[in-house]
């Protein structure tokens, strides 16, 4: 059997999810035995594949940037997996949508700035007016929650997912778990 | 015995049994083991029938009767756990999810949350339906106790608490719908108000909506078990 | 409900929204405690029994068949 395509994505997330991931210390070699990791911050891949299996999606969609990379990844990707809170409720980024990207934007590089206080708009993706989770832009086919999903929960749900076994993930994990 | 008791015989899910007349569906089904999910209901306080989590099928009825106020008839068929009830449950917690700002993972109730917990029982795994973000405000002028309406659900516990059994009605609920609003006295700062600083409203509150101001981080687990205590106590007097 | 038909309307909608909607307005018809709720989901279900093919309409070729929906919202998506 020719090994898994896995790609991991970190949008507007703390990367908690990805550390969490990396906690399945030992039993990522036997993930290794049956998966190929394509594409993820912790490897050197700059371009998101073209025939990916298995997307594991970090964050939430906050920017231009990230409602594009997301969708590529649902057109390049079998099966859309969105990992932890950020990807599945908005979480921790979603605070700000009450408020609006002005007024955040204003109290950090104005208010708060010590030295040449300036909005930053040269290069950085223009900031959507709601963060909104990934299910509102593309088709998501597992959500597992979490802030972030145990490693626990990583691995027996990526074993049942790789081996087409039963998974019941409420039983795993909740909100904010 | 000399008392002579009205009993009545009914089906809970294909489970015979007993009950006194006047009981309700839920007292009954709880006597007996079968779970029916609540929110609004707290043992203890009197029951309204808002939070629709408790809706259960008569036979013979179309209609979804809430469990804990319906009583027992008869001869009733109860069933407590169809699809079509979990369906509604699942659409009704997400309704919930969706109307405010909840933030389970930075939120003091995280782990101790009956909203949280009652998504995990009905199977969420994500809200299907679009957040409203609304802005709300946070209420920290009490000195003991912090109101956040982000995490309120309207249940309405801390109104009947303070009501009820603290007797002084601190709390009540203004507008309508959405724009529902727990207010303390006239819609004056809490910390302002004629509060008692007894603190049952903060234990009863389902989530972490009323919260401790001396408890971090996500460390504040809630005792409503005193209710029924008390209550017996306050009628054995 | 109002956002979802929002969206079907400016174009934006998908099959899962449609489905959603059905979802919701059955739910708040058959829980409602008060007799408002429980017909206030009515207009919508009725236009989805019996204009279901202008929802689709809507949804699937980005068109509103009566001319009333201004779909520009989709058009951008399109483009």
């Amino acid at each position: 059997m020719s090994k898994l395509k896995l790609a991991t994505v970190w949008l507007d997330g703390c990367s908690g999810c990805h550390m969490s991931f990396l906690d399945m210390d030992e039993r990522l070699l036997e993930l290794a035995e049956v998966v190929d990791v394509v594409y993820s911050p912790i490897v050197d891949t700059k371009e998101f594949p073209d025939e990916v299996d298995i997307a594991l999606v970090e964050g939430a969609v906050a920017s231009v940037d990230d409602e594009k990379k997301i969708k590529k990844i649902r057109d390049r990707s079998k099966m859309l997996i969105a990992m932890g809170d950020c990807a599945i409720t908005g979480n921790v980024p979603s605070m700000r949508n009450p408020i609006g990207p002005e007024a955040i934007l204003d109290r950090a590089y104005i208010q708060n700035a010590s030295a040449q206080a300036q909005i930053p708009c040269v290069v950085v993706p223009k900031l959507l007016r709601v963060v909104r989770p990934i299910h509102e832009f593309v088709k998501v086919d597992v959500f597992l929650p979490g802030c972030p999903p145990s490693a626990g929960t990583f691995h027996t749900a990526l074993t049942a997912l790789v081996n087409g076994g039963p998974l019941d993930i409420p039983a795993l994990t909740r909100f904010g778990a | 015995m000399s008392v002579e008791t009205d009993v009545k015989t009914l089906v809970i899910d294909e489970q015979e049994v007993s009950a006194r007349a006047g009981q309700t569906i839920l007292e009954v089904a709880r006597e007996n083991e079968i779970n029916i999910p609540t929110l609004c209901h707290l043992d203890g306080l009197s029951d309204v029938g808002a939070c629709r989590l408790c809706l259960v099928e008569i036979k013979g009825s179309n209609k979804l009767l809430p469990a804990c106020v319906a009583t027992v008839q008869e001869g009733m068929e109860v069933s407590t756990n169809t699809e079509r009830l979990q369906k509604h449950r699942r659409t009704i917690l997400e309704l919930l999810f969706a109307e405010r700002n909840h933030i389970c993972s930075v939120c003091v109730s995280n782990g101790h949350c009956e909203l949280q917990t009652l998504g995990q029982e009905q199977g969420l795994t994500h809200i299907r339906l679009p957040y409203r973000n609304p802005e709300l405000s946070v209420d920290a002028s009490h000195e003991r106790f912090t109101l956040d309406h982000n995490r309120c659900i309207l249940c309405t516990r801390c109104v009947r608490v303070c009501s009820e059994i603290e007797g002084a009605h601190i709390w009540d609920v203004m507008g309508r719908g959405i724009n529902s609003l727990i207010i303390s006295d006239l819609h004056q700062d809490w910390g302002g108000s004629a509060c008692t600083r007894c603190g049952k409203c903060v234990q009863v509150c389902p989530t972490g909506a009323l919260f401790d101001k001396s408890k971090i981080g996500s460390d504040h687990p809630k005792y409503p078990d005193f209710l029924p205590y008390l209550n017996l106590m306050r009628e054995a007097q | 409900m109002h956002t979802l038909l929002t969206r079907i309307c400016n174009g934006t909608g998908t099959m899962d929204d449609l489905a959603l909607l059905e979802d919701l307005c059955s739910t708040v018809k058959e829980t409602s405690l008060c007799g408002l709720g429980q017909t206030a989901p009515n207009p919508v279900l009725s236009t989805l029994k019996y204009f279901r093919n202008e929802y689709l309409e809507h949804i699937v070729n980005k068109r509103c068949p009566a001319g009333v929906c201004n779909m520009e919202a989709a058009l951008e998506v399109v483009a």
